[in-house]
């Protein structure tokens, strides 16, 4: 995105630090997000990048480092769902609003419908999550974090364990959430696919500090170790091993 | 049971729920609606159970003193000291042992599975406190099944006690009653409400943040669960001492 370095940052992370027990996560971790951008934060597993939306969401705080966040209100679609699973899809939707707006029931009633019908399940409104399949799940969670009219949406893993078409339906949606309602999107993958589907910007992250970052085309055509790993599916170390022979 | 730095941690941590929780019941920030849900499924689903065991103590107790009165002649007092008994010790404690086994692992259980699936991640990040939108509905269900669970508990054991008294040693029906009025204080009856409702709030404030504890994985959940039902009856054993200690 040409001149994007002169807009206000939307997320920034400036020599973020973050250890469980003994074990370092983080290591002085900086990057920016820019408003409207879709950056995806790939690495391998145990890099870290769950962590970076848990910090962003707050769920987490740094040991050390600053961590601004320009946006009032944020959504994250999680994982696994993280439907909440005795309610059904209206409530599961409903419930943020209903315990922290004073939003009327009509207006409840019409966000809920409004973000169904963005990830196109409005039908699904009076089942439950145990009736939904994984990719029905995962959409609805991303429906209530819509619901709340987010200016910031964190994904974690979205396309894991989605069937290739699912998955893309998916990454459509995201692309035309960025388009139709500007947001800025924050997706943690290590899917190559969704790396080269969605993806404005491109951070790799390896053990706890960002290792390359670039636009897309760069991640697409760069042959430099860690994105040439991720494109060939193969460990950092063989990409180096093999271009130190040629 | 762990370390004694893990117990006074967790103490810590029930006693800093508790607080909380009682300053958001304070300010009025009680989920009605699933307040509601909670009541109805720990009494409904605790009801059968404690009338059970609660009848099969009242009967245990009325066949071991029947005979034992019988030989001092001392037939009419049975009413009164099964009476008195039920309601300052057996009814209460009995009854939290079951609501602990069956409300509490189950409490446990349940917000150990939303803790690993994300689900209470999912509600910080919405911006809903778990102990408001878990713990208070929880608790004030639990405070208030469990003294109307003690109360049945206590009325069925009684009259256990009566049938069974009847049938072995010929006491009458009204003389075992007017016994059971005799020895039986109104005073007694408040105590016992003031004991379930400690117990109840206990178990729900326990078994809350045994399931918030949970690291990851099914057996963290039961192990959860587990630890719930131990401390819930070490709490309702040592509570029940200091109540009692405090009236009698």
């Amino acid at each position: 995105m040409p001149g994007i370095e002169d807009q206000q940052t939307i997320i920034n992370f400036e020599n973020v630090d973050l250890s469980f027990g003994r074990k370092k996560v983080l290591d002085a971790l900086s990057f920016k997000i820019f408003p409207r951008e879709i950056v995806t934060i790939a690495g391998p597993s145990g890099s870290g990048k769950s962590t970076i939306l848990k910090l962003i969401s707050g769920l987490l705080k740094p040991d050390s480092g600053e961590i601004t966040i320009r946006a009032g209100r944020f959504g994250m679609a999680f994982q696994y769902g993280a439907l909440f699973s005795s309610l059904t899809v209206r409530k599961n939707i409903s419930l943020a609003l209903e315990e922290t707006t004073n939003f009327s029931k009509w207006e409840i009633s019409g966000r809920v419908r409004e973000s169904l019908e963005t990830v196109k399940l409005g039908h699904t409104i009076n089942m439950c999550p145990g009736e939904l399949s994984g990719g029905m799940q995962k959409r609805i969670s991303i429906a209530r974090a819509l619901a709340l009219h987010p200016e910031i949406l964190l994904y974690d893993e979205p396309s894991t364990g989605l069937d290739p078409p699912t998955a893309a339906k998916l990454e459509e949606d995201m692309l035309r959430f960025r388009d139709k309602i500007g947001l800025t999107s924050v997706v943690v993958t290590h899917d190559v696919e969704t790396i080269k589907h969605v993806s404005d910007r491109v951070l790799i992250l390896d053990k706890g500090h960002i290792v390359w970052q670039g636009t897309n085309e760069e991640f697409t055509n760069d042959n430099s170790p860690y994105p040439a790993s991720f494109r060939e599916r193969k460990y950092v170390e063989e990409i180096k091993t093999r271009q130190r022979r040629v | 049971m762990g370390s004694l730095n893990e117990i006074v941690s967790y103490i810590g941590s029930s006693g800093i729920n508790l607080l909380e929780t009682l300053k958001f019941i304070a300010r009025g920030r009680v989920n009605i609606e699933n307040t509601a849900v909670q009541t109805v499924k720990a009494g409904i689903g605790s009801l059968f159970i404690v009338v059970t065991t609660q009848s099969f103590i009242g009967l245990a107790m009325s066949t071991q003193l029947a005979k034992e009165f019988e030989k001092l002649g001392a037939e009419a007092f049975i009413g009164g000291f099964i009476g008195l008994a039920t309601v300052r010790e057996l009814a209460p404690v009995i009854s939290a042992i079951v609501v602990a086994g069956r409300v509490g692992a189950a409490i446990s259980a349940e917000i150990g599975s939303m803790k690993v699936t994300e689900q209470i991640d999912a509600l910080r990040v919405f911006g809903i406190n778990p102990l408001r939108y878990l713990l208070v509905p929880r608790l004030i269900a639990a405070s208030m099944v469990n003294p109307l669970l003690t109360i049945i508990a206590a009325i069925v054991s009684i009259m256990a006690g009566m049938v069974l008294s009847n049938a072995s040693v010929d006491v009458s029906y009204s003389a075992y009653l007017n016994s059971v009025r005799q020895f039986v204080m109104v005073r007694d009856v408040f105590i016992m409400m003031f004991k379930a409702v400690v117990f109840g709030g206990a178990i729900a404030i326990i078994a809350t943040t045994t399931g918030l504890e949970v690291k990851n994985g099914a057996e963290s959940v039961g192990n959860a669960t587990t630890k719930t039902v131990v401390w819930s009856i070490m709490a309702i054993f040592t509570l029940n001492y200091i109540i009692t200690s405090m009236f009698f």
